[in-house]
């Protein structure tokens, strides 16, 4: 065994631990702390795939940032740990099922897209690419994506705006 | 003296040395590589803690003369070595755990924070090689695992279960993921000149100039940032004692608290690392071995650091964050703007 299998065996059962936590644990801000470390999980699976901007990107605005507002959230509602004793369990098996049905259709999708060879080239996840990629081929749904954000960005204001 | 001017050379000697000793056992090559690592990495959290140790006393020296005073004057030659003693004191103190505090967050909150801290140092360039890693995305890199000390403070103040550490919490996350916006846009305006992401790279652009001469908003806005993300005064709002008593780090005691006050300290030191590597040339510089003009460019704007925390009151929250969103922010992207103006033409 290799030391990159070693690696990369390691870090896939911590990302499944890590995600198990985040749904089985009780306590919602140990949820939201387990689905911080299970991002960095996928972030150094990134980095097993020499895919470094993206491993970076991932700590970057997941962790550091997507993560911490859920905290920041968890942190500013009342009375958060009271609702959670009794927890809900009639909604687990639609919730599992539709899981389930979005992962089998990522994996056949990914498995297609690259095929039986397995890891895309070495160059692929650098800086250069993307950023030629996204300015180029990908400049449309770039510039969608941007709108969108702040259209989001304007409707927190005007939600949070008291008068 | 030639090993004197060139710190790697010794490294490099000590490598070859290990790997020698390896093949003469018969070991695969992995294993002195991988010692090879572990050696960096304790030699590199050696340097964090010494510095740490130094930059403690430095401050309590400077705000005592700032104010008249001698500061710590009886253990050693004038007091250098008080934060030993100190550090040895804090390391018999009893751990207190708060009763209704939530365990798992309160123990690793302080392992979260100094990881983030530490991490950083693995792409800062000491010298010509001197470095541990050099990632093609380094800029970013320090960015990313810097940010990770934010989940640590957040972890403190929740984990406490105490209100003023929820707020000091609350203030750091917000204060904290504030000012990354105008720290990361003012640092674009080096990458848009240097071309790269790398830290090695940006200082070996800077053999003509150094960068603060083309991006001097781009280093004011820079500096101001790191002072917040350190929680430096005057933006130590996380941790005002006058009103928080301590902030997230009101229910730590011993080696938790002292790892928190190191993690300061490390931030410190990153936030002037970065900024000397990125505008005021790394380690370039006449006469002296690289890696002392890297420390001198370094301490000397920690120096300022300090200045600040000693003359300037601290801000109100809402002047904090007005100073962020409506000065900083757009005066970064008004220089990012006129740098690819510039760069284009």
């Amino acid at each position: 065994m290799t030391a990159e299998a070693i690696l990369f065996w390691g870090l896939a059962a911590a990302t499944v631990a890590l995600a198990l936590a985040v749904v089985l644990s009780r306590n919602i801000f140990h949820s939201a702390l387990a689905l911080a470390a299970t991002l960095g999980a996928v972030a150094g699976l990134y980095l097993v795939l020499r895919a470094e901007f993206v491993a970076v990107v991932q700590l970057l605005i997941y962790v550091g940032a997507v993560v911490t507002l859920v905290i920041f959230a968890v942190m500013l509602t009342g009375r958060v740990q009271e609702t959670l004793r009794q927890p809900q369990y009639n909604r687990h098996i639609g919730a599992g099922a539709l899981a389930a049905l979005i992962f089998l259709a990522l994996a056949v999708q990914a498995i297609r897209a690259t095929g039986p060879a397995g890891a895309p080239g070495a160059r692929l996840g650098s800086v250069e690419e993307i950023g030629r990629g996204l300015m180029t081929d990908w400049v449309l749904p770039f510039e969608v994506v941007s709108v969108l954000l702040l259209a989001a960005l304007v409707g927190a204001v005007v939600i949070a705006r008291k008068d | 003296m030639k090993f004197v001017y060139d710190l790697s050379l010794v490294f490099d000697a000590a490598r070859e040395a290990l790997f020698g000793v390896a093949a003469k056992a018969g070991l695969p090559w992995e294993a002195p590589a991988l010692v090879t690592k572990i050696v960096t990495a304790s030699v590199l959290f050696g340097f964090v803690n010494l510095s740490a140790i130094f930059l403690v006393w430095w401050e309590r020296k400077i705000s005592a003369h700032m104010q008249s005073r001698l500061g710590p004057m009886r253990v050693g030659w004038h007091g250098i070595l008080q934060t030993i003693a100190d550090g040895i004191k804090l390391l018999q103190k009893e751990d207190i755990v708060p009763a209704e505090a939530d365990k798992l967050a309160h123990f690793c909150a302080p392992l979260v924070v100094i990881a983030g801290a530490v991490l950083a140092y693995a792409v800062i360039p000491f010298g010509p090689r001197l470095w541990a890693a050099d990632l093609n995305v380094g800029v970013l890199y320090v960015f990313a695992v810097t940010g990770l000390g934010v989940i640590g403070i957040l972890m403190a103040g929740w984990g406490s279960n105490n209100k003023y550490s929820l707020l000091g919490g609350l203030r750091a996350a917000a204060q904290l993921l504030s000012y990354e916006i105008p720290m990361v846009v003012s640092v674009l305006g080096v990458v848009l000149i240097a071309g790269t992401l790398s830290l090695t790279k940006v200082v070996e652009a800077q053999s003509r100039a150094w960068f603060i001469f083309y991006q001097p908003v781009g280093f004011f806005v820079f500096f101001l940032c790191s002072l917040a993300e350190a929680n430096r005064a005057p933006f130590d709002l996380p941790e005002a004692e006058s009103e928080l008593t301590g902030g997230f780090h009101t229910e730590y005691s011993g080696l938790k608290f002292s790892m928190f006050f190191l993690a300061e300290y490390t931030a410190m030191f990153t936030g002037a690392a970065m900024a000397t590597t990125l505008f005021l040339g790394g380690w370039r510089g006449p006469f002296l071995p690289p890696w002392v003009w890297f420390l001198v460019k370094c301490y000397g704007l920690i120096f300022v650091m300090m200045w600040f925390r000693w003359t300037f009151p601290r801000f109100r929250i809402d002047q904090l964050m007005a100073f962020c969103w409506k000065f900083l922010l757009p005066l970064s992207f008004v220089n990012l703007l006129v740098t690819g103006l510039v760069v284009l033409l």
